[in-house]
């Protein structure tokens, strides 16, 4: 078990090189940068610029240099902040974990439940009702669900705030911060967990399906155990397998941010401050957020893998 | 199954029936909310038409939400979310600067028409030979920390700009030419000779060359206090100022106590303030966007915010009643430009050709639905330097035949214009997503096609667009400018060789007026100088000027006292407004 998740980490470093030198030459190769884009300045200003920047260079030096400054932990200076890269990370990547994380574990049980439930009454009407339910929610688009959800609950039934983290102004601590905290995140989790938990319960249902017909339900049914027993002790835990990949992938979903709710809702996450320096050509923050999300999807990939073995006596035996 | 279907589609029809009874009676109230808005407006604004500059005054104050009423000693102001860069010298997208000139004075201000007058200097002065400007500081300056500003800290903020590792967007060197700054910036002088302190109210500085643009970048440096920004200095090395960027130690109408980013910006009145501490002693700064800024204001969260303008946001901002609705033209202006490197596009009559021969107006109508203007000079006419006085290329397409005729363009057998055997074709590099060009490619297509002259778009992302530009593979294509308050900057944009001129434009008559007008401190003797460069630049067609769109700022009638321009932003007002 060491022994393999060593060989897997000793992999990944290739692989991660090859993404480096990908990214950097796809940024690179993106036509436009930060500094000609100031229309006030002189050729020999926007000349200065650069150098101080390190972008007059030629593209394989700098790439040497960020990767060396990168192993020494030094992501370099976003261009559009005028900060560290690990800063401007810090001040919203944890804003969009938050929602990301209440989101996964919502989506996830509420996924489980009814995934279970409506496999265990497959062809019942619940069953149409809740496949119904679940194709509309997947095919809503998140804006308009989300613009529409403020109007009906914070314009006109006035339940919830238009957006934003904390209520702008109050000088609440303790508790009443807290619940202020709750308030503004209602809106956007319930959005974002009824488009995430479309997908979901289609997986869940699926697999519960696959395994409440194998044979050893029906031996755990013939030796007289109880239907929920079977279902939740014996099946369930069967159908859960193949959740531990999904579970790994998304990993780096949890700290990607989502750029159209985050706009929507006013919040203050990464992922419209990635949109931004996309336009902006922040080479810098660019290469630190994208290289941090490709190492979680490995990183995840490689948890998925070590948890499976952990969980599946017969993958292990292999 | 048979069963299951039916079910199914019974549960399709009465989600169906449900929804169309929601639109249905959704629809039903709007309209009689707004015919009842509609007649309220008639009264107020005149003839019910569209009214689409100045302020259009609330029509019903009470209905301002009570969220907003309730704030007695508080004022929320929604923009988009700045970097969090507060400190003038680094300060680069719009929102920074809202900050940044909250938090930090300048020792001039600028007016509503783009001129400048004192802020934190008492008296200025520039000498005969247009070289050296003195400014005399107003008695008893202080930071928002009670100690003293005085001349050493205005000398620091315009040494700091000429360090080697400055990396803001200031272009010092370019704008005011001070003596001794490219020997600071290369390390051969360790001060700038031309930057002196004659006494703690008083400096000079000395320039080496005159220039029209040095006294507003000299008198519009943010000043920093020495004390604090300047304790750690050394020269070539600025690196530390990017700690201070969210500790910030000004001099403006507010101080920062609270910077949450992507979220708000909190600050207090500034009891040492110049000009007074201001009426209301706490502001608030709430990041917004564009999805969701009329639904702050609507339900009180925010009481000001910057909005998009269109006939629609417009509308609705007025059917709210308790908003006083700034409209203003923006400081800007779209334009068509031309590669001046194409032959076809050499004969100054072929360019005037294609501005008449294109329906201008009812392309930016179909963009802005009457918030913006069509335009004959690329100068905002709030500017000081703007004149009237020029052609107006109203849409006549036998004026534009007969100007292709005479330059040589004719008809052939297929109705479209050749010369010399060369079929007049026109790439028209369209930038996208962008809904001026959605207008434009059409219209243009279909005027230009009359002419016998083809018209191919040719969409790409913005930044692929700017790159073709650079390169100069490009015929025409549509992009706007910013202006800034003084108008000798455009000469980047339209002298041989300036440093945003990559359309290859040249003409010896606008090289010399600008380089004329650049040597001119007083504006009475600019004046006449740019009313010749304009009607040059109309005459000569560097650009098909399209349209001044307008901007926008909603304001809860409980707050009075802004008094705005395209120049003058809100920043200005914020130690002299107050709650009603």
């Amino acid at each position: 078990m060491k022994q393999y998740a060593i060989r897997r980490l000793l992999q990944m470093i290739p692989t991660i090189i090859g993404v480096s030198v990908l990214l950097f030459i796809v940024f690179a190769m993106a036509p436009g940068n930060f500094i000609d884009s100031n229309p006030t300045i002189s050729k020999e200003r926007a000349a200065e610029l650069k150098a101080i920047h390190g972008l007059d260079k030629p593209l394989v030096e700098r790439y040497f240099t960020w990767a060396e400054n990168t192993i020494k932990g030094d992501l370099g200076l976003s261009l559009q902040h005028k900060q560290p890269v690990t800063t401007v990370l810090n001040r919203y990547m944890w804003n969009s974990f938050l929602i990301a994380a209440i989101v996964l574990v919502l989506s996830w049980t509420i996924a489980i439940l009814v995934g279970v439930f409506s496999a265990v009454r497959q062809h019942s009407i619940y069953d149409g009702l809740i496949t119904f339910l679940v194709f509309a929610l997947m095919s809503l688009p998140s804006f308009f669900v989300g613009l529409y959800a403020i109007k009906l609950f914070a314009i006109d039934l006035k339940w919830t705030p238009v957006g934003g983290m904390y209520t702008s102004g109050s000088n609440a601590t303790g508790l009443a911060r807290i619940w202020d905290l709750v308030e503004h995140l209602m809106l956007p989790i319930i959005v974002l967990t009824s488009i995430s938990v479309g997908g979901l319960t289609r997986y869940f249902r699926t697999s519960m399906l696959d395994v409440v017909r194998q044979d050893f339900i029906r031996t755990a049914r013939a030796k007289g155990l109880k239907e929920r027993t079977v279902i939740f002790k014996h099946a369930l835990r069967n159908a859960l397998l193949p959740a531990i990949t999904l579970l790994g992938i998304e990993l780096p979903g949890l700290f990607s941010g989502a750029m159209i709710t985050e706009k929507i809702f006013n919040w203050p996450g990464i992922g419209r401050i990635n949109l931004d320096a996309i336009n902006a050509r922040d080479y810098f923050l660019l290469m630190g957020f994208t290289m941090f999300l490709a190492l979680l999807t490995m990183l995840g990939n490689l948890l998925a893998d070590l948890l499976y073995r952990v969980a599946d006596p017969r993958v292990r035996m292999k | 199954m048979k069963k299951r279907f039916s079910i199914i589609m019974c549960l399709l029809l009465s989600l169906t029936l449900v929804l169309s009874a929601c639109g249905g009676s959704k629809e039903g109230s709007g309209d009689t909310s707004s015919a009842g808005q509609t007649s309220e407006q008639s009264s107020g604004s005149g003839e019910g038409e569209l009214v689409a500059d100045g302020l259009l005054k609330a029509t019903d104050q009470t209905k301002s939400p009570e969220a907003a009423n309730n704030r007695k000693d508080m004022v929320i102001i929604g923009f988009a979310a700045p970097s969090g860069i507060f400190n003038p010298a680094y300060a680069e997208t719009a929102y920074d600067i809202y900050v940044s000139e909250t938090l930090f004075d300048t020792m001039l201000q600028v007016n509503k028409d783009g001129t400048y007058s004192e802020g934190l200097a008492e008296s200025y002065s520039i000498s005969d030979d247009k070289l050296v400007y003195t400014f005399k500081l107003k008695d008893g300056l202080k930071f928002s920390d009670g100690s003293a500003l005085t001349a050493e800290d205005v000398a620091f903020s315009i040494t700091m700009l000429h360090d080697k590792s400055y990396d803001g967007p200031t272009d010092i060197i370019k704008d005011a030419h001070i003596k001794g700054g490219q020997e600071y910036k290369d390390g051969k002088a360790s001060t700038v000779e031309g930057v002196k302190v004659i006494d703690p109210r008083t400096i000079e500085v000395t320039t080496t060359e005159p220039g029209a643009l040095a006294f507003s970048a000299i008198g519009t440096t943010g000043v920093l206090s020495k004390a604090y920004y300047g304790k750690d200095y050394k020269q070539g090395d600025l690196g530390y100022m990017k700690d201070l960027f969210t500790k910030p130690l000004g001099s403006g109408s507010y101080k920062l106590e609270k910077f949450a980013a992507g979220q708000e910006a909190v600050l207090t009145a500034n009891e040492n303030y110049y000009k007074g501490k201001p009426k209301i002693p706490n502001l608030i700064f709430k990041f917004t966007t564009n999805e969701t800024n009329v639904q702050l204001l609507q339900t009180g969260e925010t009481d000001m915010d910057f909005i998009t303008v269109s006939k629609d946001q417009v509308d609705q901002l007025k059917e709210m009643g308790f908003l006083d609705v700034n409209l203003f033209p923006t400081n800007g202006y779209g334009y068509i430009a031309f590669n001046h490197n194409r032959d076809q596009f050499k004969d100054k009559r072929v360019r005037q050709a294609l501005t008449y021969g294109l329906d201008r107006q009812q392309i930016v109508d179909a963009v802005y639905q009457g918030y913006a203007d069509v335009i004959d000079i690329p100068q905002s006419k709030e500017s000081w330097s703007y004149t009237d006085e020029v052609t107006k290329y109203n849409f006549d397409l036998e004026k534009a035949k007969q100007l292709l005729d005479e330059a040589g363009w004719t008809v052939g057998a297929d109705g479209m214009r050749e010369k010399d055997g060369k079929k007049f074709k026109i790439i028209f590099t369209a930038t996208t997503p962008n809904e001026v060009n959605d207008a434009i490619i059409p219209i243009a297509q279909a005027n230009y096609k009359e002419l016998g002259i083809e018209f191919i778009a040719e969409q790409m992302d913005f930044n692929a667009a700017i790159e073709k530009r650079k390169k100069g593979d490009f015929d025409m294509m549509f992009l706007a400018w910013g202006l800034t308050p003084d108008p000798q900057s455009s000469e980047n944009v339209f002298k041989t060789g300036g440093s945003q001129n990559d359309t290859g434009y040249s003409n010896a008559k606008l090289d010399e007026l600008f380089t004329k007008a650049g040597k001119e401190v007083d504006i009475e003797k600019r004046k006449p100088i740019f009313k010749e460069i304009y009607q040059e630049l109309n005459e000569d067609l560097p650009y098909i000027y399209l349209y001044q769109r307008r901007d926008m700022w909603a304001t809860n009638a409980r707050i009075q006292g802004f008094d705005m321009s395209p120049y003058r932003r809100f920043t200005n007002d914020l130690s002299q407004i107050e709650i009603k």
